[in-house]
């Protein structure tokens, strides 16, 4: 598996720490999608991939020809962006240790790379960004990864809509000026 | 006296009555200086009365049946004839008045009219008495019944006046106003006019104005329509030609005085001859063409008035420009700049400065300041009066280059620096910077800067730094002036600034108090001590002072006293923790090995290397680091001092030798200099530390202020932080998100659901 179908796996089973999935939490899944065998787990996977990351169209969903249950990727699709919401606030828990507040900026930026970057350009960007100044930002709390999602999904490519005196994180002020430098 | 024909009976008819009245009034219109009898004038009164009386009563007794309507019927038709009689009167007299005036012009013209005037109104008023019957009764019931046009006597003859001499004189090119124009122009080019004669027409024109609805109320209708409109025109004119032409030839410096005398005269000229009303208008208009139409020129040439002090134009600059509204604002502008410009321009001349930062004088820097200061304040007390404005503009520019010049570069901190070092240099014991009565002068003058500084937590920093120095070396100049700035500093910024520097003082004086109770009882105990020793003990978090960084191995020497202390103070205060701070100490180390008996004065761990050699001679450096755990590097820098000082000999290399032949002029040998390294880290030192304080400073003041507000806009909160903080240092708003950040890491606030830039307070 590759990209973001281990995470996807990970929130499917809803499972309590990174590359550990526990029988119990297998089980229960795979039950609820009426999956028995890998195929159309990777399937089942790859149709969440599609709709929430890679911004693809609808699969239709036949009942009776279906590989696995689709209900609840039907679910999902009625509201992808909650639904994408929901897998990218579950992968902040799952990364972060249990008695941290935090998770390192390595790991944050190998999941937005990951999760965010096939969505939003822009996180390519900001990444490379945060290489370049890999001694200035060690960690990614809570709210520098909720505000992530919030810049990838309200401001324009362009940054021209970035309000400088709006409450953005420090590093979101930083990347926008880095970028305008860039330009100029 | 002549024709004097006798008054007619009280039931004479109209005509005969008239032609008596009209003899008298006549006589009283025309010569009345000649005089008329008191009896003739009885007869007069008498005659109009009985008239009026008279004919009522006759027709009331008449017309019995109809009533009061016919009564005042009666009453009306008798005073409308003798009214209407004084009308045609008044008509002829005036149009022989008028005729004389044809072939007069000019002043001659204006002393006929006055003089015509003066008879007229002065008989107008003795007519109006005689007839005070008819305008009791008959005017005033016409009046009262609506009709506007009928006048009291007086009134009526003024009426007359204006109607049958008055407009048709100015009728014709405005002769009469035109006459009084061409005076005051003639004035206003210096020459001499019969001010009284101006006075005297001007004042008939406000006596010709008539409130139809009230007869005695003043009215300037008349002044208006024919004087004060012409006259307001003809000054725009007068003055718009006239100023064009003076700053053609004069410089602005003397159209000032100019301007200033010409609208002291039109004051004047108001106050001699025009209508009080008229002040607001003439001055107003004046104002506009004297200094509106002229105030960029003004404005342009203030620069030059302030490079060359040339106060008194200044001063007549402001006065003139702060009649006309926002006239100030451009001098105030150009004000700040000016100040600020010579502030920058005066600590670049101190040379090189920016190069050299070291060898900057932080007198030379501080009195450069406030000459600047003090030359311009001075500026604006004597020129513009001490307006706010240009104090404002002032204590901009000020703030400007006290924090920013050519000094201190890009560095915020350099000139809270260099303040606090001079304040320090002053209250050290014998400085020469201020003449001994004069400290408490300088101090103040410290503070007129203190006042500007934006980080003023840097210069506490630094002026904490510097107070424990003076006080750990005793070097402080005394006690009152450490006090006396102390206050002053509370003063500007409240308790919490120096609640530091106070408790300092409070541990010296408690320090001198535990050293004297120690020695009282070291003597009772340890009788045959050959050892003086003094402590401080100091609170950990009030003076800025760290502990070595490395080990130190006490000397045997002192080790017995450094134990009976230690166990004396705990038993005094049990569970306190004493730190010793070797790297401040000094000792004074008394000579037996040489002929002559010295007194070295070292720091502590000058001091341990020197009492390694009461058992040996010769000692390598490995041996000492060994003996004392002095940090080579550390070491070899105290060798270095003892051997360029001769105490010790290094011939070999890491061997140094006693020198039994050390010679010194003085007894007393000062080793104990401070280490070039020291100085430099000092500074960083504290500096470090004021960042680090700032940031607390800001976490703990957005705490603060979102426990009260509970939930706050980013922007606004921002705003907040640094208004709270701007009295101590200028915080950055990077800082201040930065502190944002970390307090919705540490789960102090957090955003708002659906509201990103809306941050709440957690409990």
């Amino acid at each position: 598996m590759a990209g973001a179908l281990p995470l996807i796996l990970a929130w499917q089973l809803d499972s309590k720490e990174m590359g550990k999935f526990t029988q119990n939490e297998w089980l229960k899944a795979t039950s609820k999608l009426k999956i028995s065998s890998l195929p159309p787990l990777v399937t089942a996977l790859s149709d969440l991939d599609n709709l929430l990351i890679l911004n693809q169209s609808l699969v239709k969903s036949n009942p009776k020809t279906d590989p696995y249950d689709r209900g609840t990727y039907l679910n999902y699709a009625r509201n992808i962006k909650e639904a994408y919401q929901r897998l990218y606030m579950f992968c902040f828990n799952l990364a972060k240790p249990e008695q941290s507040k935090n998770i390192d900026m390595e790991t944050s930026a190998a999941l937005w790379s990951v999760i965010l970057s096939p969505k939003y350009p822009v996180m390519q960007e900001v990444l490379e960004f945060i290489s370049e100044n890999e001694s200035v930002y060690k960690a990614t709390n809570k709210d520098l990864w909720t505000m992530m999602l919030e810049f990838c999904e309200t401001v324009k490519p362009d940054l021209q809509d970035y309000e400088s005196d709006g409450a953005w994180p420090t590093l979101l002020d930083d990347f926008v000026e880095w970028k305008k430098a860039k330009v100029t | 006296m002549s024709g004097e024909s006798p008054m007619p009976a009280a039931t004479a008819d109209l005509a005969i009555t008239w032609a008596f009245l009209e003899e008298g009034v006549d006589h009283i219109m025309t010569k009345l200086q000649t005089g008329v009898s008191y009896s003739k004038y009885i007869s007069l009164y008498t005659v109009a009365y009985n008239y009026c009386t008279s004919s009522k009563i006759s027709h009331t007794s008449s017309d019995v049946g109809i009533g009061g309507l016919s009564n005042r019927t009666g009453a009306n038709l008798m005073g409308s004839d003798l009214y209407n009689h004084l009308i045609r009167y008044f008509v002829v007299h005036l149009k022989n008045l008028r005729e004389q005036t044809e072939v007069l012009q000019e002043e001659d013209l204006l002393r006929y009219y006055a003089q015509e005037w003066d008879r007229y109104t002065t008989g107008a008023n003795y007519t109006n008495r005689l007839f005070t019957y008819l305008d009791r009764h008959w005017v005033k019931r016409e009046r009262d019944e609506g009709r506007k046009n009928v006048y009291p006597v007086y009134t009526l003859a003024l009426v007359q006046w204006r109607n049958n001499l008055f407009v048709p004189v100015q009728q014709k090119h405005t002769k009469l106003a035109g006459a009084v124009l061409r005076l005051i122009e003639q004035q206003r080019n210096g020459e001499t006019i019969d001010q009284g004669l101006v006075k005297k027409v001007v004042n008939s024109f406000v006596s010709l104005g008539l409130d139809e609805t009230d007869t005695n109320k003043a009215c300037l209708d008349v002044y208006r329509e024919h004087f004060e409109g012409p006259f307001i025109t003809a000054t725009e004119k007068f003055y718009k030609q006239e100023s064009e032409s003076f700053l053609a030839e004069h410089s602005v410096s003397e159209y000032l005085k100019k301007a200033e005398e010409r609208l002291k005269e039109e004051e004047d000229r108001v106050d001699r001859y025009l209508n009080t009303q008229t002040r607001k208008a003439l001055i107003s208009k004046c104002e506009h063409v004297l200094i509106r139409e002229h105030a960029p020129l003004m404005w342009d040439s203030f620069e030059n008035l302030l490079d060359f002090d040339k106060d008194e134009d200044l001063q007549r600059m402001y006065a003139l420009l702060s009649r006309i509204p926002e006239g100030l604002d451009p001098l105030r502008k150009r004000f700040e700049e000016h100040v600020k410009k010579a502030g920058l321009s005066a600590v670049s001349k101190l040379g090189g400065a920016s190069t050299a930062e070291e060898a900057l004088d932080p007198k030379a820097y501080v009195d450069a300041l406030l000459e600047v200061h003090q030359k311009n304040s001075e500026t604006v007390t004597r020129s513009f009066r001490g307006e706010a404005g240009f104090v404002a503009s002032m204590d901009k520019a000020c703030r400007d280059f006290v924090n920013r010049n050519a000094a201190t570069g890009n560095s915020n901190t350099k000139s809270p620096e260099l303040i606090a070092k001079h304040a320090d240099l002053l209250l050290r014991k014998n400085n020469k910077l201020a003449e001994e009565g004069d400290l408490e002068g300088a101090l103040n003058r410290v503070m007129i800067l203190f006042k500007y500084i934006e980080d003023k937590d840097v210069f506490q920093t630094f002026y904490t730094t510097k107070l424990s120095k003076r006080l750990i070396h005793g070097v402080s100049a005394s006690d009152e002036s450490e006090a006396s700035m102390i206050s002053k500093l509370k003063e500007a910024c409240g308790f919490e600034y120096t609640n530091k520097l106070q408790r300092m003082f409070t541990d010296m004086s408690l320090s001198k108090d535990l050293t004297d109770s120690f020695k009282g009882r070291m003597q009772q105990n340890h009788d045959d001590m050959d050892m003086t020793f003094s402590v401080m003990v100091l609170g950990t978090n009030f003076w800025p002072l760290n502990p070595p960084g490395h080990e130190f191995v006490l000397p045997a020497e002192i080790l017995p006293t450094y134990d009976r202390f230690q166990k004396y103070y705990q038993q005094k205060h049990s569970g306190r923790k004493l730190t010793w701070l070797w790297n401040y100490c000094k000792n004074e180390l008394r000579t037996n090995y040489l002929n002559q008996k010295y007194i070295l004065m070292t720091s502590s761990y000058q001091m341990a290397v020197l009492v390694q050699y009461n058992k040996s001679d010769t000692l390598s450096l490995d041996e000492l680091i060994a003996a004392t755990s002095i940090p080579k590097e550390l070491m070899t820098q105290i060798l270095a001092v003892f051997a360029k000082a001769k105490i010790l000999i290094d011939q070999e290399t890491d061997q140094y030798d006693l020198n039994p032949g050390f010679k010194s002029k003085k007894i007393r040998v000062n080793l104990n200099q401070p280490i070039k390294a020291e100085v430099k880290t000092e500074t960083a030192d504290v500096l470090k530390a004021v960042d680090e304080d700032r940031k607390f400073v800001i976490q703990a003041t957005v705490v603060r202020i979102m426990k009260a507000r509970k939930t706050m806009k980013n922007q606004s909160l921002v705003q907040e932080v640094i208004s709270q903080i701007s009295q101590r240092f200028a915080p950055k708003i990077p800082d201040i998100k930065k502190a944002i950040d970390t307090l919705l890491e540490k789960d102090y606030i957090e955003r708002v659901e659906g509201q990103r830039d809306t941050f709440a307070y957690v409990a």
